[in-house]
């Protein structure tokens, strides 16, 4: 499922090409309903929906309600949180639905903090578009951090930590197989299917947003494996900023 | 079928009081701790949430 990359980072597909407020507002409650479907066979005992979509003009946020986390057990005990968080609107030419920011955290409920953050930003300044925050302790990174004279060396989660820009960054599947298989948290019986169905599917609409980025490069691919293609007149534009941002 | 609620100005405004409140901080006292990094338990939700309504304010 596409969750959170359902829009990687600029735009989505073509097939999510919208043209007014309403084609948009059916574009973000088609990916809040298959985001809380993802959600609901993968991960058990979550709250009924586990997501609602907040909306004012034509932004609108994915997530829990009033800012609520959903549970992650580990054999049957509520040992963790799991924060997600999207949000959308129209693009700068208004014709497209782009995720301006998206937030997956998993939070201790210990002290209700993040040990964990995996965040995207479509216009992050001088971070990385997509990057991970660990929030832990290692005194030899303090070290070699203070020494090299960050200004917070002694906490790892100032670090962002880059993964794959916008285009090839972690979508959410990434992250529930990750909680599943890495964590150990508690799943449903048959989430694995749901999984990879939807990163499938995010990857292959990640895949064309690449081909339309550098079209030439795609044509010269297909044309090695057989396929006849021929340029249009005039030539589409190559864009690169995708492919060159950290 | 996924819940939409459409809010007001007035809605948020509400929820970003109610959230301060809540903490027993300004806003401005907030965006310090979390500048500074220095977030801790549900001051973590509630920036989060904060900034979430900035989003649906202002983009």
């Amino acid at each position: 499922m596409g969750s959170l990359g359902r829009a990687p980072g600029d735009r989505v597909p073509s097939e999510r090409i919208t043209k007014t407020t309403r084609d948009l507002h059916q574009q973000v409650e088609e990916f809040g309903q298959e985001t809380a479907e993802l959600l609901c066979s993968t991960l058990p005992r979550l709250p009924d929906p586990p997501i609602r979509i907040l909306r004012y003009e034509d932004r609108s946020i994915i997530g829990p309600a009033d800012g609520k986390s959903l549970p992650l057990y580990a054999g049957g005990q509520h040992l963790a949180d799991m924060k997600l968080s999207i949000a959308c609107q129209l693009d700068s030419v208004g014709k497209y639905l782009a995720v301006d920011e998206s937030t997956f955290n998993l939070l201790a409920i210990l002290d209700r903090a993040p040990v964990l953050r995996i965040h995207y930003l479509r216009d992050p300044g001088t971070r990385p578009t997509a990057h991970v925050h660990m929030h832990g302790h290692r005194g030899a990174l303090s070290h070699l951090l203070s020494q090299a004279g960050h200004d917070s060396p002694h906490d790892m989660s100032s670090l962002h930590i880059p993964v794959g820009g916008s285009r090839f960054r972690p979508c959410l599947e990434d992250f529930i197989q990750f909680l599943i298989c890495e964590c150990r948290f508690d799943a449903q019986p048959d989430w694995r299917p749901h999984v990879e169905a939807g990163r499938e599917r995010w990857r292959r609409r990640q895949a064309a947003a690449v081909v339309r980025d550098v079209p030439e490069e795609a044509a010269r691919v297909l044309r090695d494996l057989g396929y006849t293609v021929e340029a249009p007149d005039p030539l589409p534009a190559t864009q690169l900023k995708a492919l060159r941002n950290w | 079928m996924t819940e939409v609620q459409d809010v007001t100005l007035r809605d948020l405004d509400k929820r970003r009081d109610e959230i301060l409140g809540h903490l027993g901080m300004a806003y401005e006292e907030l965006a310090a701790k979390a500048s500074a990094r220095s977030l801790v338990g549900d001051e973590w939700a509630a920036w989060e949430e904060l900034r979430e309504i900035e989003f649906l304010r202002n983009g």
